[in-house]
């Protein structure tokens, strides 16, 4: 049934990239919005007629390259495409005229060559210093494929690892998954397989299963940019754990703060259905499987597992004590698999290219690859995928190309409000679960946050606190009070008014809050904190004994003298 | 507009509801967002009216109306303001922007001036964090701002007749009518 659909697809794709009518790409993801990719394509059609050029316009997701927004890939025929980045309405009437009409790719504007075929003056976009050491899983057809043609995912091997997926039992599927050593990409690292596992041989009908794409860690935006760009690598790897576990209803949960994710899903649903790959018959299989979409209503809380069940189910996203865990005892009280959303992403091309060929990426406690999006100040910011594994310093530097305006590398912040910073000195620690957790991070999710000089690391831990004392569900005491307590101490050595003895009352409040809260919120709450006062003590302690911050970012101890020089230097 | 024309509005609603969503509590959070998407925000009229079809104790309704932070218990402006604080965003001073904004239009972050013209809100995270600073006007995203180019783009909002988007939501003297009614007024001392 797929298969003429899919030959159908590989001749509109072939058409697209070896076709004799110019294309013309546009980096539409929230990214590219933000950065006025909107105005480029509301202007682009008038610009091809005022210069009498016939073109196909394709809006794509994001390909990683956020510090470059907006992105504009042009093809014409017998060239390979070409990648132009910042591209402004001046620069988009130039690379129109000039590339698309005249044949001559502006050398000075391009930024590289994609795909298939070379350029002799413009080098390939995978040789860049910021692509060449990652490996692309998740976020494979991001920025590639329009998002919203399925035939793109299709004729880009859309869809095969299901096949595969149906043509085998479903306790070889999760085998499969086992043998790749997936583990979830939502922070907790669970072995992925094993979980589904152990769903498939709890007792209880329905069995559901779900995509967690509450994405709410500040500074994240993995799921945003799989979800925008290539939203059915995730539904095609829910397929694949909804006949592995035996499920007949799926939810996809996205924070609502992602409107353009959700229309994105949906309209990857519709076709779903309307191609037989959803409904009461997956490719012929006989298995009844549905999706809907659940869109979240900006509760932090709800990337917690149990705390997205009750939101799903109507109520107030609070968590509920674990076990039962969700596989035995989940969403209406029926067996269910939770599931980040780039996990679901990774699963297609494990069921497609074999367990083997996965966990042939990463380290021996941490297979495959992670998707983190670098941020702060750092010159390349963006998404990134990378092998588990990869040092610190080789991201911030090779990758994310030094710090930004020419400052020191201070810290990275990992894991957002649950994770913790690293050091400059610990640049050269592996990107993977263990070592990340024994250095007082996390991996979490993939956040990865760079510091300079400029940045106060006791301001930074006030900042996190703020945000999880906010987002506190206010269910348990350690919670709702020990974090409300330690933001009250930050905050006063933040306005200078630190005492002796604040930052040991702290350790072991945070020591408390982080043993005996009820969900994840709170047994991380407190790591941003401990996390700089392990690494960053000495700062602490100048802003309570000598009332002094070096980065000069706490007010109340900058004399004006110093915020005056400090408002010129930026 | 009169009394009745807001009865109008909920018995249109309520209509609507139970057309889109089964009488099951699962649908609340879904219902609430449909409310909230028609009207701009979540007036009490709609929300008992939710309450009874959904079979749910308006507690509840109001309960998990309050605990989301995108629902909106009071109309917000014709502009809406949202700027992202995430970590990024942080450390690129969208603290500094968003006072200056504050001052700007003499409300704090999650208020709305008096003349109804624009809503200033705060996120946790929109997610463009390699494009700090983040702000949303009137869901249209703006990367890289500063508080300088914010500035601007208010200042050419309040100065167009009648905002984009937003205004179409819900009529105006709607909007008034649940503010200064009873029911309005008592949904504010709640919170």
């Amino acid at each position: 049934m797929l298969a003429s659909r899919i030959r159908k697809a590989k001749r509109k794709w072939d058409e697209l990239t070896q076709g004799s009518t110019p294309v013309v790409y546009v980096g539409c993801a929230t990214c590219g919005i933000a950065a006025g990719a909107g105005d480029l394509l509301a202007v682009l059609d008038d610009e091809l007629s005022r210069i009498g050029v016939r073109a196909k316009v394709i809006t794509v997701g994001c390909i990683g390259m956020c510090f470059a927004e907006p992105l504009v890939d042009v093809r014409i025929p017998g060239q390979p495409r070409i990648c132009y980045g910042r591209v402004t309405q001046e620069k988009l009437t130039k690379i129109l005229n000039l590339h698309v009409r005249q044949g001559k790719p502006v050398v000075g504007l391009a930024m590289g060559t994609l795909g298939d075929g070379t350029h002799s003056r413009i080098p390939r976009l995978e040789d860049l210093p910021f692509m060449k050491p990652q490996v692309r899983v998740a976020s494979r057809n991001c920025g590639l494929i329009n998002p919203e043609d399925i035939d793109h995912y299709l004729a880009r091997d859309g869809y095969r690892g299901l096949e595969r997926a149906l043509a085998m039992k479903s306790e070889d599927v999760i085998e499969e998954v086992v043998a790749s050593e997936l583990r979830g990409r939502g922070g907790g690292g669970f072995p992925t397989g094993q979980k589904w596992r152990f769903c498939r041989s709890a007792a209880g009908r329905p069995k559901y299963l779900i995509c967690n794409g509450s994405e709410g860690d500040p500074g994240a935006f993995m799921d945003r940019t799989v979800l925008e760009g290539d939203p059915h690598a995730v539904l095609e790897g829910m397929c694949i754990a909804a006949h592995a576990i035996g499920a007949s209803q799926g939810y996809v949960y996205v924070s609502g703060e992602y409107p353009l994710a959700i229309k994105r899903i949906k309209v990857a649903l519709e076709d779903m259905y309307r191609i037989g790959i959803l409904g009461d018959d997956m490719l012929g299989s006989g298995i009844a499987f549905d999706i809907q979409v659940k869109e979240g209503a900006g509760a932090y809380v709800c990337g917690e597992e149990t705390a997205l069940m009750a939101s799903i189910e109507g109520n107030r996203g609070m968590p509920q004590p674990r076990p039962p865990f969700p596989a035995v005892k989940g969403l209406r009280g029926k067996p269910t698999s939770i599931n980040n959303v780039e996990t679901f992403a990774c699963v297609p091309s494990i069921l497609r290219e074999g367990a083997s060929w996965f966990a042939s990426f990463g380290t021996v406690r941490s297979r495959g690859t992670k998707t983190f999006s670098l941020t702060g100040s750092i010159r390349n910011a963006g998404l990134i995928e990378v092998p588990m594994g990869i040092p610190l310093r080789q991201i911030v530097e090779e990758i994310g190309g030094g710090i930004a305006g020419g400052g020191k590398f201070k810290a990275a912040q990992t894991g957002g409000p649950s994770g913790g910073c690293l050091p400059a000195r610990l640049g050269d620690i592996p990107m993977e679960y263990e070592s990340l957790a024994e250095a007082g991070s996390m991996l979490g999710s993939g956040g990865l946050v760079i510091m300079d000089e400029s940045t106060c690391m006791v301001d930074l831990a006030r900042y996190f606190l703020t945000f999880t004392q906010n987002e506190s569900c206010g269910k348990c005491t350690p919670c709702r009070l020990g974090t409300r307590r330690m933001l009250s101490m930050l905050e006063r050595i933040c306005a200078g008014q630190g005492r002796p003895g604040d930052v040991e009352a702290l350790e072991e409040l945070g020591r408390v809050v982080k043993n005996t809260s009820l969900c994840g919120l709170g047994q991380t709450a407190p790591n941003p904190v401990l996390a700089t006062i392990r690494y960053f003590r000495e700062e602490y302690e100048e802003h309570i004994q000598d009332r002094r911050c070096r980065a000069a970012v706490c007010a109340a101890m900058i004399s004006s003298a110093r915020r005056r020089r400090r408002t010129r230097g930026r | 507009m009169k009394e009745g024309a807001l009865a109008d509005k909920v018995r249109q609603w309520k209509k609507d509801i139970s057309k889109q969503f089964d009488p099951l509590p699962d649908y609340l959070i879904p219902a609430l967002q449909y409310v909230q998407r028609k009207a701009g925000f979540l007036p009490c009229e709609a929300m008992t009216a939710l309450a009874q079809h959904l079979r749910v104790p308006e507690a509840k309704v109001f309960g998990v109306a309050s605990f989301y932070s995108l629902f909106r218990l009071e109309p917000r402006g014709r502009n809406q303001i949202t700027v992202c604080r995430g970590t990024a965003c942080h450390v690129r001073g969208s603290a500094k922007l968003l006072g200056e904004l504050e001052n700007m239009l003499g409300i704090s972050a999650g208020g709305t001036t008096a003349d109804r013209l624009f809503t200033l809100e705060t996120a946790g995270c929109l997610g463009a964090c390699a494009l700090a600073t983040h702000v949303v006007v009137n869901d249209r995203a703006y990367g890289r701002q500063t508080a300088a180019s914010v500035k601007r783009l208010v200042k050419s909002l309040s100065t167009s007749a009648r905002g984009p988007r937003l205004a179409k939501a819900v009529s105006r003297p709607v909007r008034r009518r649940f503010t200064t009614g009873r029911r309005g007024n008592r949904t504010r001392r709640a919170v």
